[in-house]
């Protein structure tokens, strides 16, 4: 079935975009109001799989979910399997996107006025009702953005993918792999209908928040 | 009523003052970066001082002594109406949403923010959103967000410093009428001076952290305590001079051969002072008629050396000539001795021109000698 890798590639990238999601706007949250020691290595580990290889980063996950890896003894006991699985595919995705939703995310936090939040602070709002009425409907844009460049990213994941999931037709062999397979494997026209679909599919992502983005734009302006 | 007691250093920085507000405007007035806007955070809790306190009606609200903390509540449950100085109205909620906002668990929170958009002249606009509003209205907004909550008191931080005079003037109004109606204790911070003559009953001059002088507006317009204050407040011409004697409604000032009277008798015979009079309080004399009697003191002559129109007044330079026909005192940077300002129609109808020789008053009771009041 062609669409196979299709359906997979999107379900790896929805889990992973969701996980994330959630992970990814706690850290921005921290990180944007919160200062304490060692602030900036926690930074800077989070962005780092944005600049490794990632077969670097799915080296490191090998190492830590893999079946000798840390969690080894722990996933043994409990019988979970997660290498070879789309789980781990997700895995691999989270960890190569969440440096874009955390980056996008806290710039956009950042970017809110503080007297915005002084304002809704003197009105009688606690710091966690501050969060959810004004700063983050105020720096929803730049947290959608994250979300989307997450999502496309963990759409396009190949490298840190192959390492810790590997590329088996049906179970873990998303769009990137399938392309790559199928091209070591000289089906030119399978690969040519996968690139075409991963294509297409890229640009109506994009050209929706791209849409979404100037409409909210616009009713900013008026 | 606000009690405050303040310590508070933020890099070089230090402020230390000490205020009382009773149910007034009391307007905190300085130069931008005097930490006008700083006291007006620590009494909201924005800000935590280093030490000292802060009461409200009598609730101790904050305390610390030696940077031991005893007190600090926390903002939100300060209730503390703060008018910021951009607005700082929630963009993504409308006019309704803004001003319910803070009363929005309240059971009769429809009828209070009814109350209030009656109140702002605010009917109609409900459902815009503050991009959608004039300057004007977000400012009447704001100050209806800000009142809705019932606060124990006022702050305002340059609440008018971006609106044009018309709109400004309107809301002064608007302010006070609120005020009086309600008897908050408020604090006003501006560096305009217009703004801190027709809204203040008193007036605090904040420079560089301290207060410069504080007292009725009268007090701190027409006696400045010191030369800072009597810049700040918009007195011209600052001059320094040797009191020569006195009688019993004050005291005779020598200055560039000149004798001025003036009301002030704090300063003693001999000793050098600084005096200072408003450019309003310089009366022109006119050629065809005595000068009243309460003008005839303190005369001099000169020449218009320049002139500004400024609305409906008019500032004019004045060089003075010269009792004894010297240079008199060392050379001023200036080409002018005396500002003065007086309404458009007498200069109409004096005839009044660049190069023009007039002869003017400095009225006795308007010279005032710098230093503490007697």
């Amino acid at each position: 079935m062609i669409l196979q890798p299709l359906y997979l590639s999107l379900k790896v990238a929805t889990a992973s975009t969701l996980a994330v999601f959630v992970v990814g706007l706690i850290l921005a949250i921290v990180l944007a109001k919160k200062h304490f020691p060692g602030k900036n290595v926690v930074e800077t580990l989070v962005t780092l799989p944005l600049v490794l290889p990632p077969t670097v980063v799915g080296y490191y996950l090998l190492f830590v979910v893999g079946g000798h890896g840390l969690l080894g003894p722990l996933l043994a006991a409990t019988q979970i399997q997660i290498i070879f699985t789309w789980v781990a595919a997700a895995i691999a995705s989270a960890v190569v996107s969440l440096p874009l939703m955390v980056r996008t995310s806290k710039v956009a936090i950042e970017s809110v006025d503080p007297s915005l939040e002084k304002a809704a602070r003197t009105l009688g709002s606690p710091e966690w009702r501050v969060l959810l009425d004004v700063t983050l409907p105020l720096s929803r844009r730049g947290i959608l953005a994250g979300v989307v460049l997450a999502f496309a990213r963990g759409l396009g994941e190949f490298g840190a993918t192959l390492m810790v999931a590997g590329n088996i037709p049906g179970r873990t062999q998303t769009m990137p792999l399938a392309i790559y397979s199928a091209v070591q494997t000289n089906k030119m026209g399978e690969a040519n209908l996968l690139v075409l679909i991963m294509t297409v599919v890229s640009f109506i992502v994009l050209w929706m928040v791209n849409r979404w983005q100037r409409e909210w734009w616009f009713r900013k302006a008026i | 009523m606000i009690d405050l007691t303040i310590k508070k250093k933020v890099g070089d920085f230090c402020l230390d003052v000490d205020l009382q507000v009773e149910n007034e405007i009391l307007v905190l007035f300085g130069p931008s970066g005097a930490g006008k806007s700083t006291i007006l955070q620590c009494v909201a809790g924005l800000l935590t001082p280093d030490e000292g306190l802060i009461a409200i009606d009598g609730e101790k609200v904050f305390a610390a002594t030696a940077g031991r903390m005893e007190r600090n509540v926390p903002v939100h449950r300060r209730r503390i109406g703060y008018v910021f100085q951009n607005y700082a109205l929630f963009p993504h909620l409308t006019v309704w949403q803004n001003i319910v906002y803070g009363v929005r668990r309240h059971p009769q929170r429809r009828e209070m923010v009814e109350d209030m958009i009656i109140r702002m002249r605010l009917g109609g606009l409900e459902k815009r959103y503050s991009h959608q509003l004039s300057g004007g209205q977000q400012q009447r907004v704001a100050l209806a967000r800000a009142l809705v909550i019932q606060p124990r008191v006022l702050l305002l931080d340059e609440p008018f410093s971006a609106l044009d005079t018309m709109v400004r003037e309107k809301l002064q109004q608007d302010l006070l009428h609120m005020q009086g109606q309600l008897g908050l204790s408020t604090l006003y911070v501006t560096h305009d001076v217009k703004d801190a003559f027709t809204l203040g009953d008193r007036l605090a001059i904040i420079n560089k952290g301290k207060i410069e002088q504080i007292g009725s507006k009268e007090d701190v317009f027409d006696h400045p305590t010191s030369i800072a204050a009597a810049r700040f407040t918009g007195t011209r011409n600052i001059f320094r001079g040797e009191v020569m004697g006195r009688d019993e409604n004050g005291v005779v000032i020598l200055w560039r051969g000149f004798k001025l009277w003036s009301s002030c008798a704090a300063a003693g015979t001999g000793s050098k002072v600084e005096f200072c009079i408003r450019p309003e309080e310089i009366m022109i004399m006119r050629d065809d008629r005595p000068p009243k009697e309460e003008l005839a003191q303190n005369l001099l002559s000169g020449k218009i050396v320049r002139q500004i129109a400024k609305g409906p007044s008019i500032s004019l330079f004045l060089k003075i000539e010269e009792s004894d026909g010297t240079s008199g005192e060392a050379k001023l940077a200036r080409d002018y001795d005396l500002e003065m300002a007086l309404p458009r129609h007498v200069y109409r109808k004096l005839d009044l021109r660049v190069g023009k020789r007039v002869t003017v008053s400095l009225k006795r009771s308007a010279l005032h000698v710098i230093g503490p009041l007697a």
